[in-house]
Order: structure tokens, then C-alpha cells, then sequence
């Protein structure tokens, strides 16, 4: 529940505050009234020290002129309130091995969900027979392969079968750089002991991209006891790399040789086929009617990596479902223009100027001029009109930059191209070709 | 000789209500499905969560992540906007333990890329948002694949989400801006006086906008309309 107090004083904050300020060191926060005290939740130490600094002064005035007979004390700390019907927490806190045990899986990553092909049915096999004998096949089990191949969709559909097969297992997915990072602040709060007690206490650790554990030589040292540990106790270790793991530089031998005890899997890019089957399958988990060749164009066209194969579907599913439309292959392709087209580049005067003038076959210098001969007023006139299309500047800017013009010359330029473009087809094109070099 | 209004002893105090960045006085024809598509963060349980927004600047995405703050804090979410422009040198953790927020918005994310430390701090932050299905909003001015990242699961799971380009507002998407932002301050502009001010001054729409706030403020303690002289003469040698 909010704090009405608390709202009102954001409410007040509103008109003093600028929106950034609000929206970076205020919004942040969580109330909570308790005991005559507003306690401030600030989710890390950099909101807390800045909000401390800059604002709680002020805070604590309204507070006081808002209280009445509430809360009128106000104090400011971390933590976090997340309601009971909230999503696990990322990673379980270290030293929390009494309270119920919470997994962090998502539920969409299961082996039914992901699509088997030439590419990956051999790590695919493998995960389904630990899934199915935790720590009694392969143990570790090591799947390593570019990003974006579905090596953390394996993880999860592991981890969510075990899950299947026994609700209560103590099953945890986990980031290697999650790892670092916890074991980095267990250090820092001298909870390390707990650190240890909870990864010891898992059964099944999916750890993600060990690649990250490389030079970070007091992380490597902790993973592996940790590592020792669960394999010494028969509890599964699956883990995931990003390239065969002895070519991962940084990483202590004694750790590499660990890794390949139990059986290491290559996961290889989909090939075409793969890629449209993966597409076909995420549209009817979508519920979505997906023509084939609208399959086929996101798959030829999308062939870097599966996540954002998904990414290019969604926008698909996104934009028809807006707009009420059938998805067709026209429609897929003018949804996905803007990921399929180049950068903007940034635009500059100069680079106008120079397009123009190589297009036209005339030298810079010529629109910088005062010569009016047709074969340069019409360049510059068009150079003047695409710089106000393509860039922020002023009109008395622009005309400047054109030999010391004045605002009005540019603004009659860009009538001019407006009314040639509607009576002259080649004008128009030429212009459209400008444009397109100049943005594309 | 008359006096400039900028002389006068009647200059209001700079104290005034601020309108907010919000999914109405964002203009953009264009971006409707992306609007739509944001309010709707408040009640989406499922997937996607994650946005990716790119554009030049002045294309309104700094906007559009303070509407999403500004939306949802009012259901009761806990938000936060990070403009990483400004915390560039900043240390990475400040990005620590944010995924216990309900919704993480990062504008111009570009301005940490390339840093080992940000790129992981990112990272650990997009990676945590994802699993606790909790709605991430980033911005960039270029789309995923040509931002320059050295951590490539970085690129990846941006390019993840939902990817939308915001277009820049031609000139009449900026007249309407200028006038939906005057208007929610109280102002009435003519279409006179946005013509003007976009033949006359820098037609970026964060300027026009600064310029509009201080109209509006001698506008205030003068008792005069905004006219084309008005303007003039307030914003004589600016």
C-alpha cells in the first residue's frame, strides 16, 4: 500500500522539482508508515546519498506541514518492499536459506517451447537426460555456442522439468556475472559465509555465461569450491560459455579442466529451416496466424541470432495487433523497416552542401556564391531546402552558411522546391535521391 | 525610448509549474502503436517488457521515457529515469539492485557504451529485469546492431525487445508541439507566432520549449499576449 502522507509530499514536489530530478531521485523511492515514521526505501546507495543530500531536508519540512496527527518523523534507507505477488527476486538473497526456497525461472522456456534442429538437437538431447536424472548422467554439463542461440532457453527448460518432476527441488538459474557481482557485495558486507551456505545449498545450478568468471581471479576461486561442492554432493551443475571453454582466456586451468569432466555440447547457429520453424512456433505461442513466407522473409532476414528473431516477430505481432491488421508479407515488411534499415547519419551543413554539389556537378564554392545563373541557383536552392529538412538549424543559420544569405532567401527556397517538386517530376526525383544519399 | 521587457522590474520569479512529460503533449503521428503499446506496461503480465527506442535527438525519446515514469508512478509503480548522459562518469553501481523497481527507464544509453564497467552494470541490470519480467525502456541513438558495444550478450538482449525508431517531427509536428506544451501551461499560441519562432530561432524542440517558458513567464508579468512583436522584442539579442 502507498503512503497517502508520502503522496502528498510528491505531489507538492511536483512544482518545485524539475521532471528529471523527480523522476530520477523521487520516484524511486518506496514509503512506508510505520510507528509514527515515514521510512524511505531508496533501492541502492546512490539514490539514498542524493536524495540525502539534495532533497530530505526538504522532504522532512513537508512532512512535517503534511502529518497532522500521522507520521512525523522521517527516516531514509535501503531496501526494497516488493508485495507478496511480485516476482521473485533475480537472485535469492545470500543468507535467506530459512525462508522458502524461490526459484527464477521463466516459465515460457521449456522444451516444448524450444525448436529442435540440425543445429542444436544434440545439446538439446543432452539437457532432456539431466532434466530427467539430475546429477545422476552428465554432471557438469557444459553447452557452449555464440549469443543468441538459445543456450539460456536450455537452462531454463531444464530447470523448469526438474521443477516439474519435483516441486519442491531447489533449483537456481544464475548469471555468472550475478555471481560476481552478489560475491562482490557479500565481501563488502562481510557475508560471505552466507554467500557460501546458499550456492552450497543448491541442488541444480544453472549458471550462464562463464566466459564472464575470466581474469576475475577471487570469483574463479569461490566458484570453484562452490562448484566442488555441489559436484561432490551429487547435485547437477549445468553451465553455459559463450566459445569452447578452453579458449576462454583468463580462466584458471584448474577450472577449465573442471568444466569438461562431465560432457561439453556445442549449440551451432539455426540454419534456415530452424529459423523459420522457431518463428512459426513463437507466433502461435503468441496465438497469431502467421503466413509462411512472412516466416521465411524474418528468417532470411534476421539471421545473426534467435533472440532477436523473437525481437522481429513481436514487432510484427505488435504492430498488426494495433492496428487490426492480417499479417502479410507487405505488412511484415514495412513493420520491420525501421530494423532493417541503416542508421541515420548525422547530417551536417557541410555534408549537404558536398552531396549537392557532386550530384549536380557543380563545386561548393558555386553555392556559397553570388552567382544566379540557373545551374547554380536551383542546387543551392535545393541544398538551402534539405538543410531544413535535415537538420535542427535555424533558417538565419542556414542562409549564413550559404555565402551570408539572409532567412527570407532560404525560406523562398524552400517554397520554391515545394512547388517545383508538385510541377517538376525530375526536380522531385532529384530531391528524393538527395534525400535518400543523405539519410541512409 | 521604450523599455525592453527584459529591463522591466516586474521579472517573475522562475517558480512555476512545471507540465509534465506525458503520452498526451508527445507528438509524433507516427508513434502511436509505441504509445499505446507503453500505457499499456501498467497492466502487461507477460511479455515482452523490454523496449528499445532510437532516434536522432529531438526525436522525443527523453520525453517518451519520462511519460512512461510519470504514466505508471501513478498506478502506484515504482519507476526511475536515468539519463545516462548525465552519469557517464558516474560509477556502474549506481545501477545496483534497481531490478527491485517495477520499471527502469535509461535514456541515451549510448553515452556508456564502450565502458567495461557500464556494459556489465547494463547487462546485469537488463538481465535482471528480464527475469523478474519487470518492464525495462531503453534509448539510443542507433539501433541495437549499430550501437558500438564490446559485450555482444549485451547487443543481443537489447535487440531483444521490442525495437522502435522515433522519427524526427517535421516542422508542423512542431508547431503542434509547441502549442500542446503551451497549453498546458494556460498559453494560447498562434499559429503566427510558431511560424516565427521556427523561421527565426533554433527549431530544436527542447529550445523551443525554453523559449515558450519564458514567453510565458513575461507574458505573465507584463499582461500582454504573445504576439510576433511581443516575441520580438523579449527575445531581442538572444
Amino acid at each position: 500500500m502507498t503512503s497517502a502522507l508520502w503522496n502528498s509530499c510528491v505531489h507538492q514536489l511536483e512544482s518545485e522539482l524539475s521532471e528529471q530530478q523527480l523522476n530520477t531521485w523521487i520516484r524511486p523511492l518506496h514509503a512506508i508508515e510505520q510507528d509514527g515514521e515515514l521510512i524511505l526505501l531508496a533501492p541502492n546507495r546512490f539514490v539514498r546519498d542524493s536524495v540525502q543530500s539534495q532533497f530530505l531536508e526538504r522532504i522532512d519540512e513537508l512532512v512535517q506541514t503534511n502529518s497532522r496527527s500521522q507520521a512525523s518523523r522521517v527516516s531514509l534507507e535501503i531496501g526494497s518492499h516488493e508485495p507478496a505477488a511480485a516476482a521473485p527476486s533475480s537472485t535469492p538473497s545470500p543468507g535467506q536459506d530459512t525462508k522458502p526456497f524461490h526459484h527464477n525461472l521463466n516459465p515460457y522456456f521449456t522444451f516444448e517451447t524450444f525448436v529442435e534442429g540440425k543445429s542444436n538437437q544434440l545439446p538439446r538431447a543432452a539437457a532432456l537426460q539431466v532434466a530427467n536424472n539430475p546429477g545422476r548422467t552428465y554432471n557438469p554439463l557444459l553447452i557452449y555456442g555464440g549469443v543468441g542461440l538459445g543456450k539460456t532457453h536450455l537452462l531454463h527448460a531444464i530447470g523448469n522439468q526438474i521443477l516439474e518432476d519435483n516441486p519442491s527441488a531447489k533449483v537456481t538459474y544464475l548469471h555468472s556475472e550475478r555471481f560476481v557481482a552478489d560475491m562482490i557485495k557479500a565481501l563488502q558486507h562481510n557475508t560471505i559465509s552466507e554467500f557460501k551456505r546458499h550456492y552450497r545449498s543448491i541442488e541444480t545450478l544453472l549458471i550462464d555465461d562463464i566466459q564472464f568468471f575470466a581474469r576475475k581471479e577471487r570469483s574463479q576461486e569461490e566458484f570453484f569450491h562452490t562448484f566442488n561442492s555441489l559436484l561432490e554432493g551429487q547435485r547437477q551443475v549445468i553451465l553455459t560459455c559463450d566459445r569452447y571453454p578452453k579458449d576462454v582466456e583468463g580462466l584458471e586451468e584448474r577450472l577449465r579442466s573442471r568444466f569438461s569432466w562431465g560432457l561439453t555440447q556445442a549449440i551451432e547457429p539455426p540454419e534456415l529451416e530452424t529459423r523459420v520453424a522457431i518463428v512459426q512456433n513463437k507466433a502461435e505461442l503468441l496465438h497469431v496466424k502467421l503466413p509462411s513466407d512472412v516466416a521465411f522473409f524474418i528468417g532470411r532476414r534476421i539471421r545473426s541470432n534467435i533472440r532477436e528473431l523473437e525481437g522481429a516477430l513481436r514487432r510484427v505481432v505488435a504492430n498488426a495487433q494495433f492496428t487490426g491488421s492480417a499479417i502479410t508479407l507487405e505488412f511484415a515488411k514495412d513493420a520491420l523497416q525501421d530494423l532493417l534499415v541503416s542508421q541515420d547519419k548525422m547530417v551536417t551543413l557541410d555534408n549537404i552542401q558536398k552531396t549537392v554539389a557532386e550530384y549536380c556537378r557543380i563545386r561548393v564554392s558555386d553555392l556559397h556564391s553570388p552567382r544566379r545563373t540557373r545551374s547554380v541557383t536551383r542546387p543551392r536552392q535545393i541544398a538551402m531546402a534539405l538543410s531544413k529538412e535535415l537538420t535542427n538549424h535555424s533558417l538565419p543559420e542556414i542562409g549564413s552558411a550559404f555565402g551570408g544569405r539572409d532567412h527570407t532567401t532560404v525560406l523562398h527556397a524552400c517554397r520554391r522546391i515545394s512547388e517545383l517538386r508538385e510541377s517538376d517530376a525530375q526536380i522531385n526525383n532529384d530531391y528524393i535521391n538527395l534525400l535518400r544519399n543523405l539519410s541512409s | 525610448m521604450n523599455s525592453s521587457p527584459l529591463d522591466s522590474a516586474q521579472r517573475p520569479l522562475d517558480i512555476v509549474l512545471r507540465p509534465h512529460a506525458t503520452f498526451d503533449t508527445f507528438v509524433s503521428p507516427e508513434d502511436h502503436e509505441l504509445v499505446h503499446s507503453l500505457k499499456g506496461l501498467a497492466r502487461a503480465t507477460g511479455e515482452p517488457r523490454h523496449y528499445f527506442l532510437w532516434g536522432r535527438t529531438q526525436s522525443g525519446k527523453s520525453h517518451l521515457l519520462q511519460a512512461v515514469c510519470n504514466h505508471l508512478a501513478r498506478t502506484g509503480l515504482r519507476t526511475v529515469f536515468l539519463p545516462m548522459r548525465e552519469f557517464a562518469a558516474a560509477d556502474p553501481n549506481l545501477l545496483n539492485d534497481l531490478q527491485h523497481l517495477d520499471v527502469v527507464c535509461m535514456d541515451d544509453i549510448d553515452c556508456v557504451l564502450g565502458q567495461g564497467g557500464w556494459e556489465r552494470a547494463l547487462f546485469r541490470i537488463v538481465n535482471d529485469m528480464w527475469l523478474g519480467n519487470k518492464a525495462l525502456v531503453v534509448s539510443a541513438s542507433c539501433k541495437p546492431g549499430d550501437l558500438d558495444i564490446g559485450l555482444a550478450d549485451l547487443a543481443s538482449r537489447l535487440a531483444g525487445g521490442l525495437v522502435y525508431r522515433l522519427s524526427s517531427l517535421t516542422d508542423e509536428q512542431k508547431k503542434l508541439a509547441i502549442r500542446l506544451h503551451a497549453q498546458a501551461r494556460g498559453l494560447e499560441v498562434s499559429p503566427e507566432v510558431c511560424s516565427y519562432l521556427l523561421r527565426r530561432y533554433p527549431r530544436e524542440l527542447k529550445k523551443l520549449v525554453e523559449i515558450i517558458d519564458k514567453l510565458d513567464n513575461y507574458s505573465l508579468a507584463l499582461q500582454r499576449k504573445i504576439t510576433v512583436p511581443f516575441v520580438r522584442s523579449v527575445l531581442a539579442g538572444t
